[in-house]
């Protein structure tokens, strides 16, 4: 039986409400927000579950610009449907974040939200393409000079487009290690499969990204 | 959040001569590319994401209180909220660790149980007194004689960790806290 949703007529709500929790001024003596170190996410979990809004922010902040580039690089550059999966995964985590019990690291976890409501995302717009053979073909020679090939903007368009041509494992796979640094393991449990898997679909993945931007040289 | 080095040009002698070496060359600049247009759109989309997460309800049972007008009703995690504001880092040498409100029947408020981790060397049972009495103010602040009609001895203080370091430091522990009294039947069923 679902616990029912109780708003609190008697108060207003939480202590910190979401527009002045952010700039909350420091607790006395042993806060781990006084101190110089920046908390541990585990404690930030922790005072999140009981509702400390600005541990919550901390952790929004540190983790939210990573799965903002991986739900936007999975969502072909589309600011909105990007901001979409965002919103409905820290909703989630805000709500559900005393399921998080530490089994793995919370950037793992974060991300294994943010790739299901990426997917989530995805089923919205159109249908989810499953076969995953990859046909290549090689595109025309851009017809710009070559030193405005080298423009930055031109090979960030270069490489979007490539990894939208990839198969959908594959670009997460190459994201997540690539752009964000996660291990073997950890991106296997993010996908849930295997560090083989992820090690076959990173190799396919740079070999199609390294024949994509070879017109890009 | 991963750091990425300032973008920088490629040579572009490097990138004419074709080797795998500078196809990688431009894969890395283009990422980094790639990442500074991400961080510039997440700066604009990240304000909306966070109020609108934070303005979500999560999943509470209703705890009876009584008001100058009559019962009403409050979030078992407005509760929560608030003995963690008020009682987490304002004794020394302690850090909460866990709040479990008990309910009864008819949203009856039984007790709470409030779990610490105590650093090594604090006199456990002066906090736990201190720790004991702030609760006992922010249960009537919110319940009203509710809060008072209960025994302040119902009001459990629980020790679940000691720890070397700063208590505020200290992850939570992974053990389950102690089950909790006059929880309803069906509590279990909740989850």
């Amino acid at each position: 039986m679902a616990r029912p949703e109780c708003e609190s007529p008697a108060v207003s709500g939480p202590p910190d409400s979401p527009e002045t929790d952010v700039g909350r001024g420091p607790r006395p003596e042993g806060n781990a927000e006084v101190a110089d170190e920046p908390a541990a996410d585990a404690v930030l979990v922790r005072r999140a579950v009981l509702g400390d809004r600005s541990a919550f922010t901390t952790i929004f902040h540190r983790h939210g610009p990573a799965m903002f580039r991986y739900a936007l690089n999975m969502l072909e550059g589309n600011t909105q449907d990007a901001e979409d999966a965002l919103q409905a995964t820290w909703t989630k985590v805000w709500v559900n974040i005393e399921t998080f019990h530490g089994r793995s690291a919370l950037r793992t976890w974060l991300f294994t939200v943010t790739a299901n409501e990426v997917l989530n995302q995805r089923r919205r717009r159109r249908p989810v393409p499953v076969d995953d053979t990859l046909l290549i073909p090689r595109p025309e020679k851009a017809h710009l000079a070559p030193a405005a090939q080298l423009d930055q903007r031109q090979l960030q368009e270069a490489l979007s487009a490539a990894l939208t041509e990839l198969p959908w494992r594959q670009r997460a796979s190459w994201i997540l290690r690539e752009m964000e640094g996660q291990s073997y393991e950890d991106i296997a449990q993010i996908l849930d499969t295997t560090p083989t898997v992820i090690r076959g679909q990173l190799h396919r993945a740079r070999t199609t990204l390294a024949t994509r931007m070879e017109t890009w040289r | 959040m991963t750091t990425h080095e300032p973008t920088q040009e490629p040579r572009r002698a490097d990138a004419a001569s074709g080797s795998p070496a500078n196809t990688q060359t431009l894969i890395d600049l283009a990422s980094r590319a790639l990442t500074e247009h991400a961080d510039q759109r997440w700066v604009e989309v990240a304000p909306r994401v966070l109020s609108t997460a934070l303005r979500a309800t999560r999943r509470s049972l209703p705890v009876r209180a009584h008001a100058p007008g009559g019962t009403v009703h409050v979030s078992e995690q407005v509760i929560v909220a608030y003995l963690h504001d008020a009682l987490d880092g304002h004794t020394p040498g302690t850090a909460v660790a866990g709040i479990h409100v008990n309910i009864a029947g008819q949203d009856t408020f039984t007790g709470v149980l409030i779990e610490l981790i105590v650093q090594y060397g604090t006199a456990i049972l002066p906090a736990a007194d201190r720790i004991r009495a702030q609760a006992a103010t922010v249960l009537l602040e919110l319940l009203g004689p509710a809060a008072t009609a209960i025994n302040v001895q119902t009001s459990h203080i629980h020790v679940s960790d000691i720890t070397t370091q700063d208590p505020q430091e200290a992850p939570p522990t992974t053990q389950p806290g102690p089950s909790v009294v006059n929880r309803p039947t069906d509590s279990a069923a909740r989850e």
